[in-house]
């Protein structure tokens, strides 16, 4: 299984590449320390998984999640950050985050989350807290990412055009504070 | 300081992630070794305290204790250790607190492959270590204040406590320093007092080399 690592922090990265390296079957496809050249390295690489870090120097990660899961044939995308709260969960999950690991994740849990799944659904006080701040048109979209719906199926359900459904999400991260990037967009 | 043979390490971060990757980054270096690792600050402070660790690295954001809070405690309870703080935060104020805590070194995680090896050593040697962005604010700092007419960052005496000190390690008397200062010999023995109390000193040997250490008076 392929990994790419995106993380600003070069012991971050040294000390997961050591830990991913010493498992069977996992491997690190490629390491960036920038949301540019993480988008760049999974485009060329095309891993299986990528751990983003949530606070990138040129950029956050949700951004570039979001980013990520528009490729052809994207990988899963777990955000690794050491502020994990429940609202950043129903934050990730509107980028296409398959789940969020905190930094103090133990070792263990985090290489059985890269294999199989992280995060273990969203919290439900969380969702409507956020949820009450959006336009009520998104409800829907937010309803069915937070169910892990496919975003072609959001996109076949709601009736949208292609990339409708990539601008809504931009303006639903953008609603709730979701980073520079996409309240540019949303300007 | 002589400096030893290897560098033992304490090696402070609340995440076992990033202890991983800076002991790979230690110990690809022949002079350093990891020796121990915390978790948190109160673990670091205990661990910290035995002698075989020469240097701590410690984290400025770890639960129980900071990393500045650790590193207060260990540089007051064991003078010989030295710490080097590593941090997240570019900015002034950490790395000014860092300084005033007892650390040697600041060193931006952001770059810690880069610099960490170097502030190690630096800091063995019983330089400081700083990044370029903290030497231009430390001294756009220290103009600043000299601007303004203040003392030096954290001086803990007043300014005429200063000339007080100054006058007492030239030997001159209770009497003489009330008369050049236009005081009565009361307010200067109080001031002494003060002085000395303030600095944790016993009597005026101590004092003396304090004024030489600050170059208030030549040795």
């Amino acid at each position: 299984m392929d990994i790419v690592l995106v993380d600003d922090h070069p012991a971050v990265r040294a000390g997961l590449r050591g830990l991913i390296e010493g498992e069977a079957g996992l491997r690190v496809a490629a390491c960036a320390a920038t949301a540019r050249e993480g988008l760049e390295a999974i485009a060329t690489t095309r891993p299986d998984v990528a751990l983003v870090d949530l606070h990138l120097p040129d950029d956050d990660g949700l951004s570039l999640c979001l980013r990520t899961r528009a490729l052809e044939r994207p990988p899963r995308v777990i955000m690794y950050s050491a502020f994990a709260d429940a609202g950043l969960g129903v934050r990730a999950a509107i980028a296409g985050a398959e789940g969020v690991l905190p930094k103090a994740t133990p070792p263990q849990e985090l290489l059985a989350a890269l294999r199989d799944r992280a995060g273990a659904g969203l919290d439900v006080a969380a969702l409507r807290e956020l949820g009450e701040r959006l336009d009520p048109d998104d409800l829907p979209i937010l309803g069915m990412l937070a169910h892990g719906v496919p975003a072609d199926e959001i996109q076949a359900t709601l009736g949208l055009e292609a990339g409708e459904l990539e601008g809504r999400r931009w303006a639903m991260l953008a609603r709730l504070g979701g980073g520079r990037r996409a309240r540019l967009a949303a300007a | 300081m002589t400096v030893p043979l290897h560098t033992r390490i304490l090696l402070a971060d609340d995440h076992a992630v990033v202890r991983r990757g800076l002991r790979l980054v230690l110990e690809g270096e022949p002079d350093l070794r990891v020796v121990a690792e915390a978790g948190d600050g109160a673990e670091a402070v205990e661990r910290g305290l035995h002698a075989d660790v020469d240097l701590a690295v410690l984290d400025i954001s770890m639960p129980r204790m900071t990393g500045l809070q650790a590193a207060r405690e260990l540089t007051s309870r064991r003078g010989d250790l030295r710490v080097l703080i590593l941090s997240m935060h570019d900015n002034e104020q950490y790395l000014f607190e860092a300084l005033r805590a007892g650390a040697s070194g600041y060193v931006l995680k952001s770059v810690a492959d880069r610099d960490l090896v170097e502030a190690c050593r630096a800091t063995m040697r019983g330089e400081p270590f700083l990044y370029p962005g903290a030497v231009r604010s430390l001294m756009r700092d220290f103009v600043e204040r000299a601007r303004r007419g203040e003392g030096r960052p954290d001086d803990p005496l007043t300014p005429r406590e200063v000339e007080i000190v100054k006058l007492v390690a030239e030997a001159r008397t209770t009497r003489e320093i009330a008369a050049e200062l236009v005081l009565s010999e009361k307010t200067v023995e109080r001031h002494r007092t003060n002085i000395l109390a303030k600095l944790g000193m016993r009597d005026r040997v101590e004092l003396v080399r304090y004024a030489i250490r600050r170059g208030l008076v030549e040795p």
